[in-house]
């Protein structure tokens, strides 16, 4: 009776916490453009709709680039200042650590009005460099962290070794250090690649009326369509997601990336 | 720290220690600066703008007047307007991170208990939304919530209703929409709080006679209570700073600061004012979660 | 002024800030326009996008660069004027934008901020022919396209017929979708309930939001998302204030289930004027291309593409574009004084919020 009562209340919650993507899902398949469950007789005209937004697969592009970019950048420039903070010892070290973390504790409208002010006068908006530039404070708190994560739980000890025996910083790094900690940086990287493939407001912001992420593009669709194609393209997205979330099992492990 | 004690013994047992710890903090300089410059670029720089905007002046007929002036912070502290946007923004917080850890706690405790061998596709069942986008899950709403979307509908054709409740275009939607949109937060939070759970505490209390009541009441809550918090504060502070849904989902009724902020931004160019209100937001959101880490540190002393 | 020195001089701070960024990360990404392939000279137009944009660059545009093989246009599409004023403002030092086509009472912030110049009558010749009220009393842009405020009804779910805007006074609950200040829509129809009260909205504009603030039932979006011509079409609202031009295009999309109706209790106009930027290397073209968009020919074909009424005196609509398209003329017509209204936007949204959509 209880066991049936709590199991009850978990799948309640489950139904809650899945419900618009269920319903995102059933509406791609309409028949009409309403903006309600509507399967008379399924169709996939809204697949075919959004392939043929010029938009949507503008967007896209932008949202891949700049995604894939963000992710290498966002580890070239991380990646360092967490094994300065890990393993190195300078004055204000901690000072730097809250430091690259803190955009965490910006509101995201915040971030995209200070964004806006900077790249109006140099012409920034809506360009690659624009976004990737909003996009980078915003991802390298995973980065770093991900990244002390992974340094933190592998003991000195190898590298200390390697030193010993003579290998110099660089060495030590690629050959030791980096096969070490390679889970928690790509943990890192496909974190700020979703983040910043999913960020919507800071974009906003910057996009101006140059080149959007896809985000942004959905949004104003919204404003002035509400038919399925944006499901159509939501399924896409979480089927894309799924994918992703797959081949990270298979090559890391998924523990490995929910842990850091 | 054991990590830390072996490198000290290791530099200090050096007889070249001077010359390599200067090589060493140059060493430690490339390492920061590079990463250093990009977050000063692409974070500091803007708040520094934004902030010295923030006491700029919005001229009749909409011009930018470059000037220092506390006008725009008299004008939204003075104003009671403003201070129920401010009002606003703090209920839908309080009430979206309370619901969303209501919500999500027995999911939470469920995933962290279950042996079932599904445990893998239920916690990622729990926290695939967070990778489908917000503005994606927010269409979903609209059509789940709307005129003549499913729940209206449904309530219509049975004969529940004779016409549309309004829930779309208004704050109860809004809420309803945030609390889902979130919630996968606050059940992440909270696995990785209730870390300290264990079954065997909780079967030696009900072998001791402590009722199921009191059990949950005397072990389980407590031992969960951190993970609880984070939860909230997380989902607290992302739904303050939300914007696309109450901007799609609000009708043009819901008040909230970061609405705020786009419209005077981006609608009507009064680029002061909404540096200002962002400024104000932002000092609501470092005296919140400061005072966040004085109650977790008071509670876990 | 001193405004655009210091604005430069932050300019050029930021941008060594952002350089150095750059330099390490990305040296390739900014992309711009082709050069000039032919010998001809590129004038750049900010306009807004959507259907205006596919409109007027087959309307209008097309048209342009076959009587003019010397030029050619490269149009910016943007979401808002408001945005448009933000680039602009932004690149006030060094545009990039020859001519923009905006909402008049945003260009006047425009005007005031000198962002726009004044034209040279002589090399605008068709500005004789736009009727005195699209005129600018100091040289500054005229009017390109008049629009006007209608009512929008879903024939399908609508219970009534409404012919005036008074009518929404009437309607059910929930069923109407209001743009709220400060969208213009908003305020022009602030205007309308003003003179349906026979009040002067320049003198006392509370008799008109307290009647406004009556329709708070009624209303069931005051952000309608998506615009209010898919909600209604979509039956989401029964009924709705929008534009003429865009409702009349949409309208023809809809199956029937989008209607116009043009109020008989009231019309205003929304007026787009069409600027030359200042500072712009390419005077002459920009003045070439408004002269264009003035003419006879220009103003017929944009007109029954998408519904505006003309600003020139001597464009003659065919009758059943003309049955579409509010007239200048209309004795029904409540002039809105747009760059009074620039000042006070900010005032009546204050009020809408506290007292029409709070209320």
């Amino acid at each position: 009776m209880r066991k049936a009562l709590s199991g009850t209340v978990i799948t309640v919650i489950y139904l809650f916490l899945l419900a618009p993507i269920i319903a995102v899902f059933l509406i791609s398949f309409n028949s009409s453009s309403a903006l309600k469950i509507d399967l008379g007789s399924p169709s996939l005209q809204w697949y075919q709709e959004m392939l043929s937004n010029s938009a949507f697969i503008e967007g896209a592009k932008v949202s891949f680039i700049t995604a894939a970019v963000v992710s290498v950048v966002v580890l070239v420039l991380g990646v360092p200042v967490a094994l300065a903070i890990a393993r190195r010892e300078f004055p204000g070290k901690n000072a730097l650590s809250a430091f690259f973390l803190s955009p965490l504790l910006v509101p995201s409208v915040v971030i995209g009005l200070g964004l806006l002010l900077v790249f109006q006068p140099l012409a920034l908006t809506g360009t690659y460099l624009g976004i990737i530039i909003a996009h980078f404070g915003i991802t390298v708190p995973y980065v770093i962290r991900t990244t002390l994560m992974s340094l933190k739980t592998n003991d000195v000890s190898c590298e200390e070794a390697a030193r010993v025996h003579g290998a110099g910083p660089f060495t030590t790094f690629f050959r030791i250090t980096l096969p070490i900690i390679s889970p928690g940086l790509i943990a890192g990287a496909v974190m700020a690649f979703i983040i910043s493939f999913d960020e919507a407001v800071i974009s906003l912001f910057v996009a101006g009326s140059g080149r959007t992420t896809l985000p942004v593009e959905m949004f104003r669709y919204l404003q002035y369509r509400s038919d399925p194609a944006i499901a159509a393209l939501s399924v896409i997205l979480i089927l894309i997601s799924v994918l992703l979330v797959v081949v990270i099992e298979r090559v890391v492990g998924l523990r490995k990336v929910m842990n850091s | 720290m054991v990590t830390l004690q072996t490198t000290q013994l290791r530099t200090g047992g050096l007889p070249v220690k001077e010359k390599r710890s200067a090589k060493q903090r140059a060493g430690t300089l490339g390492l920061i600066l590079p990463g250093s410059i990009g977050l000063f670029v692409g974070f500091v720089l803007p708040l520094i703008v934004m902030i010295r905007m923030s006491f700029n002046q919005h001229g009749t007929g909409g011009q930018l007047v470059e000037t220092l002036t506390f006008e725009n912070y008299g004008r939204a502290l003075s104003d009671p307007f403003y201070w129920q946007v401010i009002g606003n923004t703090l209920w839908l917080g309080l009430l979206c991170g309370g619901l969303a850890v209501i919500l999500a706690y027995p999911i939470a405790l469920f995933l962290t208990r279950t042996t079932s061998k599904w445990k893998g596709v239920l916690i990622a069942l729990a926290i695939a939304p967070l990778l489908t986008s917000a503005v994606a899950r927010t269409y979903g709403w609209i059509a789940i919530l709307g005129d003549q979307g499913i729940i209206n509908g449904f309530l219509m054709d049975t004969g529940l209703l004779s016409g549309p409740i309004r829930l779309n275009n208004d704050m109860p939607g809004v809420i309803i929409a945030l609390v889902e949109i979130l919630m996968p937060y606050a059940i992440l939070a909270m696995i990785s709080g209730f870390g300290r759970l264990n079954n065997s505490l909780e079967e030696a209390a009900g072998t001791l006679g402590a009722s199921r009541f009191k059990v949950f009441m005397r072990v389980t809550l407590p031992l969960t209570l951190p993970g609880v918090f984070t939860g909230f504060l997380l989902v607290f502070v992302l739904s303050i700073s939300s914007f696309v849904t109450p901007r799609l989902m609000g009708g043009g009724r819901v008040f909230i600061l970061a609405t705020e902020v786009y419209n005077e931004a981006t609608q009507t160019l009064n680029w002061p004012l909404a540096s200002a209100l962002s400024v104000i937001l932002l000092i609501l959101f470092g005296l919140l979660v400061a005072g966040y880490q004085q109650l977790t540190k008071r509670f876990e002393d | 002024m001193s405004t655009n020195r210091r604005l430069t001089r932050n300019k050029r701070l930021l941008t060594i800030g952002a350089s150095i960024v750059a330099m390490g990360t990305l040296a390739s990404c900014a992309s711009s326009g082709g050069g000039d392939a032919d010998g001809q000279t590129t004038i750049t137009v900010l306009g807004y996008t959507a259907i205006f944009e596919d409109n007027f660059t087959q309307a209008v545009i097309e048209g342009f660069e076959a009587q003019h093989p010397e030029y050619n246009v490269e149009y910016v599409p943007s979401q808002n004027s408001a945005e448009m004023l933000g680039k602009l403002r932004s690149e006030a030092s060094n545009p990039t934008v020859d001519v923009a086509i905006l909402d008049q009472s945003v260009a006047n912030t425009g005007i005031q901020e000198g962002v726009f110049a004044q034209l040279d009558e002589a090399a605008v010749p068709n500005l004789a022919n736009v009727v005195d009220m699209g005129l600018n009393a100091e040289g500054y842009g005229p009017a390109m396209t008049f629009d006007n405020l209608v009512l929008l009804v879903n024939p399908e779910e609508a219970p009534e017929e409404i012919s005036s805007i008074q009518d929404l006074w009437d309607a059910p609950d929930n069923s109407v979708a209001i743009p709220a200040a400060p969208d213009i829509q908003g305020i022009a129809l602030t205007a309308l309930t003003a003179n349906n009260l026979g009040a002067d909205y320049q003198e006392d504009i509370q008799p008109a939001i307290d009647e406004l603030a009556l329709l708070q039932p009624k209303v069931t979006s005051w952000d309608p998302q998506p615009d209010v011509y898919q909600t209604v079409t979509s039956g989401s609202a029964q009924y709705a204030v929008g534009w003429n031009a865009r409702g009349q295009v949409f309208s023809d999309q809809s199956d029937g289930r989008l209607q116009v109706v043009q109020p008989d209790d009231g019309i205003a106009f929304q007026v787009n004027t069409i600027n030359m930027v200042e500072g712009t290397e390419n005077a002459e073209g920009a003045q070439a291309f408004i002269d264009y968009t003035l003419s006879k020919e220009s103003q017929e074909s944009f007109s029954s593409a998408m519904f505006y009424a003309p600003t020139v005196k001597n464009a003659e609509l065919p009758e059943e574009v003309q049955a579409r398209v509010a007239d200048p003329q209309d004795p029904n017509i409540v002039e809105i004084d747009w760059i009074w209204m620039a000042d006070q936007r900010d005032a009546w949204t204050d009020l809408w919020r506290r007292t029409v959509i709070g209320g």
